[in-house]
């Protein structure tokens, strides 16, 4: 206190001594400024610095160093002291407002000036067949993007080109077309034409690009020394099997952000959520100079999507949709399907349909052919049926394979004839005759033996009327007569008309009934895992006993006859395997006028006869020319249990089929 | 009151053959604490400044090894696809045909058990099983020149009319 006292009596004298030299800028300036403040100070200033002053040529302008008239130090201090109060007062205040009032706001607003958020977009699941080879995954890729107002100057500014400049950026758009053409294939001429488009700054050249391409074609052209090319980042999903299985897998198109991808067939639809993955986020602070290395990092990582599993045989599956293309273009048919079920745990190996479409490029397919008619188009089942009404009639007690039965040329059914396919006067056949001709009088007069209602029932729990399970997008449910069904009607679904099935539905029943009776709600997926190995629930085959383990086997006779008595040995026995089939040729209902028009072929099997482990079914739908089932189907069923049989090492018979009465 | 004075005494006895500390010699004078002190905080201020920069340096290093790592894993993923590709049934089937292999349909198995061969070995003449028989665009294309004048005899197809005329 007594230094601060001192040095301000000190300055307070200072002026006093040094009046000539300051003063005359105090005036200068004071004046100039204010006159009136000045003049006042004037005044005093002369009455206090008068009587020291000794030179009358300076007495007008000392008065201005005299401004503040604080004598005492006590009254500078004061005056500091309150102007001090009152400036801290104010900070204190603002402090309070800052960090007290709207702290929470005022610390948001910063945080968000200097944090920078990022979304880290997960990577869609892969899926892949049962042996892990991969049927859909997805690849970093971008949009290239060009801007062709900087490639005309080749960045430079226009007016600060020299010569040499000019002629590189001439040259630009060709180098660059060149590169492209090179990394990414295409027209060199198209490129150019793009790239020198005018009065843009954003022409898309490529899309789908994988990342690395554009990587390389990015440091080509940095080592080139041109600019002007940029990406956008965007996901690409790829299906290296192109057509295989599309079906089945499905397709997806771009998201609404443009980011990511969203299923929209298929199992990429239905699985869409837990293949899409969840975003992450990164949280960093920033400064001009980039990301602060010590600031506040909060990175949550993305949730990669779940890898699903299919019970698929990829290499199967290939051969089964070349050979059902070759069936369906042979006989000029609508479309065709084949399944290829494992009879024992109602897995599926191969699911084709033809026609079809490339998973990669759905746009460029008719819409009819994106879906999956195995499961989605429910149809009258023609004779297959035999079986399931056979294994109802068996299970029920009505018959075994040699009951006899008196085949009329026709039977009347709510007043209309029920006639064979074959011509024949009265014939005396066996159930296993009548299954291995496929008399559609023998099956209505078996079938009149059993209580109507209890067919319908059996015929539920083959799992008829309801769909599978099985997971995947639009799957039909079929129709199936209630119990109180008209008896014509009963007539009917004997022999697969009347009711309708899809083929789904109808290879699972007929796989349960050889199964042993233990019928295996078909699966088409055998596992999901996430990143990081935890299982996803997905849906399973449920078990459950349809009918007797003797009935089973009576079914596989009758069935086995019509591969190995006299009316199929020549057309449908498979070398070295003793096996079970039946053909089926249905009426096909149209939709348009309500009527029969055309025909549904099909054909079912399962081998070995002994314990039977694979079934193959194939439908022909609205084949030209033949229409048999076992003359469009039975083929093509052949060919592909041949080759599913080696490719799962199931070893030949050891025994011949046994011949057993077909009539008597 | 003896018993207050008593103790004091005492302790004065005991401290009587004490002398007194000599004053510490050497002691830091005020020039060498200063430079001392000035010494510590250039020292904080060089270490701090050091440890910055080597944050930043490494925060660099980081930034590339980063950008290097998504290079990386571009390629990586690049490389897979090609893999991918490469593993898909049409491509080992076109693969296959062009090292001159044929599908075989007669497949035979040997019981290591026994030794024995189950089932008939049959020789293969390539066209059993057309429909997996990769044929190249060019094959194709003489397929069709060929099939056209003659429409019935090598035809692809020509196993399953047989088997059905049977």
């Amino acid at each position: 206190m007594t230094d601060r006292q001192g040095s301000a009596s000190t300055s307070a004298r200072r002026p006093a001594s040094k009046a000539p030299a300051s003063a005359r800028t105090h005036a200068s300036r004071s004046t100039s400024a204010t006159p009136s403040t000045s003049r006042s100070t004037t005044s005093t200033a002369r009455s206090v610095a008068s009587p020291r002053s000794g030179s009358p040529k300076n007495k007008p302008r000392r008065p201005p160093e005299r401004r503040l008239p604080v004598g005492s130090p006590k009254g500078r201090l004061r005056f500091a002291l309150i102007a001090l109060g009152l400036i801290a007062t104010l900070l204190a205040a603002r402090a309070i407002v800052v960090q007290g009032l709207d702290s929470a706001a005022n610390a948001a607003k910063a945080a968000a000036l200097m944090s920078v958020s990022r979304t880290i977009v997960p990577n869609r699941g892969t899926i892949t067949d049962r042996y892990g080879e991969v049927l859909a995954s997805s690849q970093p890729a971008v949009t290239v993007i060009a801007d062709p107002t900087q490639i005309a100057t080749n960045g430079k500014l226009a007016s600060a080109m020299t010569t040499k400049d000019k002629a590189k950026a001439a040259l630009a758009p060709s180098a660059i077309a060149d590169v492209l053409v090179q990394y990414l294939g295409g027209d060199h001429d198209a490129y150019v034409t793009l790239l020198t488009k005018p009065d843009t700054k954003y022409v898309v050249i490529a899309k789908k690009v994988p990342a690395y391409t554009y990587l390389q074609v990015s440091d080509r052209l940095t080592a080139l020394g041109y600019v002007g090319l940029f990406r956008e980042t965007a996901a690409v999903r790829t299906y290296p099997n192109g057509t295989l299985a599309s079906n089945i897998l499905g397709f997806v198109r771009d998201s609404d952000n443009g980011v990511g991808q969203i299923g929209a067939g298929g199992l990429e639809y239905t699985y869409n959520m837990q293949l899409a993955g969840v975003e992450g986020s990164e949280v960093y602070e920033t400064s001009p100079n980039g990301k602060i290395p010590t600031g506040q990092n909060v990175l949550v990582p993305a949730q990669d999507g779940v890898t699903y599993t299919l019970t698929l045989d990829a290499g199967l599956q290939y051969m089964v949709e070349s050979r059902l293309q070759e069936t369906v273009d042979q006989a000029k048919a609508v479309s065709g399907t084949a399944i290829v079920m494992n009879v024992k745990t109602g897995e599926l190996l191969a699911m084709a349909n033809y026609p079809s479409f490339d998973s990669n490029s759905p746009g460029t397919a008719l819409a009819a052919n994106l879906g999956n008619r195995a499961i989605t188009d429910a149809y009258e089942p023609g004779s297959v049926e035999k079986v399931l009404t056979m294994a109802a009639l068996t299970d029920s007690g009505a018959i075994t394979p040699d009951t006899r039965v008196v085949v009329p040329k026709e039977v009347m059914s709510g007043g209309k004839p029920i006639k064979d396919a074959f011509a024949h006067n009265t014939i005396n056949l066996t159930a296993r005759g009548v299954v291995a001709n496929s008399s559609n009088i023998g099956t209505v007069l078996l079938t009149r033996q059993m209580d109507k209602a209890k067919l319908i029932t059996y015929l539920q729990s083959f799992g008829l009327g309801s769909s599978t399970g099985l997971g995947l997008p639009g799957e039909a449910s079929g129709s199936l007569p209630s119990t109180s069904l008209a008896d014509n009607t009963r007539d009917q679904i004997a022999f697969g008309q009347g009711l309708s099935v899809t083929a789904i539905q109808e290879a699972a029943a007929v796989a349960g009934i050889v199964n042993g009776g233990i019928y295996n709600s078909p699966t088409i997926i055998k596992s999901a895992v996430t990143t990081d190995g935890k299982a996803v629930a997905v849906p399973v085959s449920t078990s459950k006993r349809v009918i007797s383990e003797s009935s089973s086997q009576m079914v596989l006779d009758m069935m086995e006859s019509v591969v190995a008595s006299k009316v199929g040995v020549s057309r449908f026995p498979i070398d070295g395997y003793r096996t079970a089939a039946k053909s089926g040729t249905a009426e096909r209902i149209d939709p348009t006028c309500k009527c029969y028009n055309g025909y549904v072929a099909s054909f079912i099997g399962v081998a070995p006869v002994e314990d039977p482990s694979i079934l193959v079914y194939i439908v022909v739908d609205q084949p030209k020319g033949a229409f048999q089932g076992s003359q469009v189907a039975a083929p093509a069923y052949k060919d592909i249990m041949k080759i599913a049989l080696q490719r799962y090492g199931v070893l030949p018979s050891t025994t011949a089929a046994p011949v057993k009465p077909i009539d008597w | 009151m003896s018993a207050l004075v008593e103790p004091r005494q005492k302790a004065q006895d005991t401290t009587s053959g004490l002398r007194p500390v000599p004053a510490r010699q050497g002691g830091l004078g005020r020039l060498p604490f200063m430079l001392i002190l000035a010494g510590v905080l250039v020292a904080g201020l060089v270490g701090l400044l050091m440890l910055q920069t080597r944050v930043q340096e490494q925060s660099f290093e980081v930034r590339q090894l980063q950008t290097r790592a998504t290079q990386l894993s571009y390629k990586q993923a690049q490389l897979e696809a090609q893999v991918q590709q490469k593993a898909t049934p049409a491509e080992i089937a076109r693969q296959a045909t062009s090292l001159g292999m044929v599908p075989n349909p007669y497949a035979v198995y040997i019981d290591v058990r026994t030794g024995t061969v189950v089932g008939t070995q049959r020789t293969v003449r390539g066209n059993e099983v057309p429909y997996i028989t990769y044929r190249s665009p060019e094959q194709k294309a003489a397929d069709a020149a060929a099939a056209s004048p003659t429409p019935d005899p090598a035809q692809p197809g020509d196993s399953t009319p047989q088997e059905t005329n049977q």
